[in-house]
């Protein structure tokens, strides 16, 4: 179940050759049976959830927001109506088919449990899954992969970005690529060299660095042919589309052509909007319109695969109800959750509303939590991975005791 | 005399590792006289190849203003009179030529300069007070920020140091003051008519306290954040009578963009901090309320905690880290008080700390440029290698710095990144190294000599095992080099 099943396969099979091990032998491993997938996309900023999911039949949701509010649906540049109660920003309009046919839901006023202001801190807390406790060395989304069957490929779970982030962090593999626009698999630092024989010796122990190191050749070697093979599909027509959207499409092809992967993780930048946020445009606009178009990529491009994928948009935490000085928010509180997928019980906006006046805001100021994050993502665990309540518990060793289920993912 | 080992570690911790001749220099001088020579540097001292380059870069020494005006106010199109696409060309790269100029200047200096403890603590200071130099104006600021806030303070008092990049525009711009106005309905101050800059932006207000100074344990709370945001009103960047009523990016034109406290957009009323009561109508009011935090037992302890994780160890023990923190109280912030506490720690001296640092890509990217003796001249490709191994200079969007440790850097991607980019500088294909041997590659028998007891027998041996064209990219890449 540990690192240590992909330890013993490189004993047993003798140190290099494993590198000359293909998809094949792990794919093996999977059998028929289709295996669920988890992507996480991180909105690393603190995103405005109230311009995302816009409880637009709250005045004052208008008082608080003179400059930035979204207008009601059926207005100028207003919020697409999802429930008639909250609106989608317009800049989402990619994602109203997946609403249409009930694969996407939103969890709001959820979050973190912990009161940290500081992006740094609560990222950290929603990586490693145990808000308030500094210490824990590990990332939930590793901790999900000690309770997924085993052998464990190393391509297990895909990071798409240049470090490991907390999330991932963890005694088990987790292989890494590259996301977004410059930043390609063709960059001269990402392929072999010509001592590689050399490296495979000097990299040949038990330490961290080796490894690493032998995950990362096993993982390149895997990844880079999916890649390469895809690469030459779509010679003549190659993805255009810059950012997530792009990345997104990556992993769908990957998703297809290895089925050994269970988990993806995307960070994506850029949320922390304390000036000039704008409504209907501006910048805010400008970064959810990629987002939604990724996500959308994603429903349109798994294709079968989308029926046995969950994937859930998380941010550290909200932003002040109120508008500041600056047109923008600042730090703040609560946020919405989103779950998409073909197993999600979507079309509807869960959780409990605490609503937008000032008796009701967290210290006066921000929109209140009323689901943990983890009872939401622990309930995919478990219906989506088929996490046992013991297993869900080692993920989110200090989550409060599950109360009601809000009914996210359809039995 | 020093053994080679602790010459050893000595040049890989208080600066980016040994460059030719270097470990013989350090056992001949000894750990007290180096110490104290790296403590107490001449800064004007630098190789005649360092004094040239930087000889050459203008805009090094020039004032933000200056630079506002020359390289980025020209370089704007205004909508409404839109210049022809070949008169603002030049005019762009012109702009660009200054972050340029930065980056190779940081680079040439951590390469060749013989003060390596000034040069890490550089490193070490602007990831402490990171901007990043795609925001705005400080793309042409970024050189300025660094020779100007960081620079003169790095072994100086921190509390300078603290007011220097709190009062420097690139801060001021990057984490947002420049917004932070006195609400119009204050009952004191705020009474500028404004268009768009209205109320109170906490953002700087906040990093100062969480990052800059007391650490995010160091025991303030949100009123405190809140409350020094409007102690901090005011502080902006511009000059003349425009900055009391225009917004803050209206004014930032023409040949402006020094610091400026703008008393029309100051709250003169009192603001408790800390449970300490600041008032005022001028620039004093901030610097105290600075002051106090630069002086507070937690950030004491944060600015220890960093040294000596950056220093000695990603954990570092807790009684080093109480005696630099004692040091630095004593001394009311004296930076060189403090790091002479933590060197001559049983802690950063004891054998078993040798070696087992591992590297973040600036260091690793720098210390094989020192071995491999780049020329100063010639670091520009390096831009592209730190960047591709994910720590791009300058290029920290967060306000949080590059982090130091292991836990942040080591991944099995990035080490492969790291071995192509050895491979390929030692095969001499960087095109950077100036110690190429007969066969155009990096001469792998000096690298080694350079080097002395960095490597451990298993490593020794599968070089010896490469064919030489490729060695000096084995020693490079080796897992021993990969730790410092």
């Amino acid at each position: 179940m540990l690192r240590r099943d992909f330890l013993r396969y490189t004993a047993a099979t003798g140190g290099l050759s494993l590198l000359r091990l293909g998809n094949d032998a792990w794919a093996a491993q999977g059998g028929d049976v289709a295996q669920q997938r988890l992507v996480v996309v991180f909105l690393r900023g603190a995103a405005d959830g109230l311009n995302v999911v816009i409880p637009y039949s709250e005045q004052d949701y208008y008082s608080l927001r003179p400059t930035i509010a979204l207008a009601r649906p059926g207005q100028n540049g207003g919020a697409l109506d999802l429930d008639g109660r909250f609106g989608l920003h317009p800049a989402l309009q990619s994602l109203l088919p997946a609403w249409k046919e009930r694969s996407l839901a939103f969890v709001h006023a959820c979050g973190s449990p912990d009161e940290s202001r500081s992006h740094f801190e609560a990222q950290g807390y929603m990586e490693s899954g145990t808000p308030g406790v500094r210490i824990t060395r590990d990332g939930w989304m590793n901790r999900v992969l000690v309770g997924l069957p085993g052998p464990h490929a190393p391509t297990e779970a895909v990071n798409f970005g240049e470090t490991m982030p907390k999330i991932l962090s963890g005694k088990m593999a987790v292989a890494s690529l590259s996301s977004g626009e410059g930043a390609e698999m063709g960059s001269a630092l990402a392929e072999g060299t010509p001592i590689d024989s050399t490296f495979d010796r000097m990299y040949a122990g038990s330490d961290a660095l080796s490894v690493a190191y032998r995950q990362g050749r096993v993982a390149r070697r895997e990844l880079t042919s999916d890649l390469q093979k895809d690469m030459m599909e779509a010679a003549g027509g190659a993805p255009s589309a810059k950012g997530f959207p792009e990345t997104a499409a990556k992993l769908c092809h990957l998703m297809k052509n290895d089925p050994t992967i269970r988990l993806a993780f995307f960070g994506l930048s850029g949320w922390d909007t304390h000036v000039q946020q704008g409504s209907t445009e501006g910048r805010l606009a400008r970064y959810l319109k990629p987002l939604g178009d990724g996500l959308a990529t994603l429903h349109g491009g798994l294709g079968a695969g989308y029926g046995r994928t969950v994937v859930v948009v998380i941010s550290e935490f909200g932003r002040t109800a109120h508008e500041n000085g600056n047109g923008g928010t600042d730090h703040g509180h609560g946020n919405v959750m989103w779950v998409m997928g073909g197993s999600v019980n979507g079309g509807k906006v869960y959780g409990e509303w605490p609503g937008l006046d000032e008796e009701s805001l967290h210290e006066q100021r921000d929109l209140a939590i009323t689901t943990d994050f983890r009872s939401a993502i622990g309930e995919v665990l478990a219906t989506h991975l088929k996490l046992t309540p013991q297993e869900v518990a080692n993920v989110f060793p200090n989550a409060p005791p599950g109360g009601h289920s809000l009914g996210i993912m359809r039995a | 005399m020093l053994t080679s080992t602790s010459a050893l570690h000595l040049a890989n911790r208080l600066g980016f590792g040994p460059a030719p001749g270097d470990l013989a220099r350090i056992q001949q001088t000894g750990f007290e006289a180096f110490l104290e020579a790296q403590l107490n540097p001449r800064l004007a001292d630098l190789p005649v190849s360092l004094t040239t380059l930087l000889g050459n870069m203008p805009t090094l020494s020039m004032e933000p203003t200056e630079l506002y005006g020359e390289y980025w106010w020209k370089a704007r199109v205004p909508k409404d009179e839109r210049k022809s696409e070949a008169l603002i060309a030049p005019l762009k790269a012109k702009m660009r030529q200054v972050g340029r100029q930065a980056k190779i200047a940081r680079l040439a200096r951590a390469v060749a300069s013989p003060h390596q403890l000034h040069e890490a603590l550089v490193e070490f200071w602007f990831n402490h007070f990171n901007v990043y130099e795609n925001k705005g104006p400080i793309k042409v600021w970024i050189g300025a920020y660094e020779e100007q806030a960081i620079r003169p303070h790095t072994i100086g008092r921190f509390s300078d140091m603290l007011l220097a990049t709190a009062k420097h525009p690139a801060m001021l711009v990057y984490l947002d003051n420049i917004r932070n106005v006195a609400p119009v309905n204050s009952a004191a101050g705020g009474s500028a008519p404004r268009k768009k800059d209205t109320g109170i932006n906490e953002n700087f207000a906040r990093e100062v306290m969480e990052l800059h100074t007391l650490g995010v344990d160091g025991g303030y709370t949100q009123a405190d954040v809140t409350s020094l945001a409007h102690v901090l009103t005011g502080w902006t960047v511009g000059a003349g009578a425009e900055a009391e009523v225009a917004p803050a990016m209206e004014y930032l034109q023409g040949r402006k963009g020094a610091f400026r406290f703008a008393p029309r957009r100051h709250d003169s009323g009192s603001e408790m901090v800390l449970g300490r009561t600041f008032s005022g109508d001028s620039v004093g009011e901030g610097e105290a309320a600075l002051l106090m935090l630069a002086h507070h037992p937690s950030t004491a302890r944060n600015i220890s905690f960093k040294l000596a994780q950056y220093f000695v160890g990603d954990e570092p023990p807790a009684p080093v880290v109480a005696a630099m923190a004692d040091a630095f109280q004593k001394s009311e912030g004296d930076i060189r008080a403090v790091l002479k506490v933590m060197f001559t720690s049983r802690e950063f001296l004891t054998p078993s700390n040798f070696g087992i640092k591992f590297k973040t890509p600036y260091r690793f990217v720098i210390s094989a440029a020192r071995a491999a003796a780049v020329n100063p001249a010639n670091v520009a490709p390096l831009f592209a290698a730190l960047k591709e191994l994910g720590q791009p200079l300058y290029g920290c969007l967060t306000p949080d710095g590059y982090a130091c440790t292991e836990a942040a850097w080591l991944d099995s991607n990035s080490l492969l990144r790291r071995l192509s980019f050895a491979a390929s500088m030692g095969s001499g294909s960087y095109g950077v190294a100036d110690m190429v041997g007969s066969q155009g590659t990096v001469d792998s028998d000096r690298l080694l000599e350079t080097l002395g007891p960095s490597f451990g027998t298993a490593t020794l041996s599968a070089i010896a095992q490469t064919d030489r064209s490729h060695r000096a990219g084995a020693i490079l890449g080796s897992p021993d080099f990969m730790r410092c």
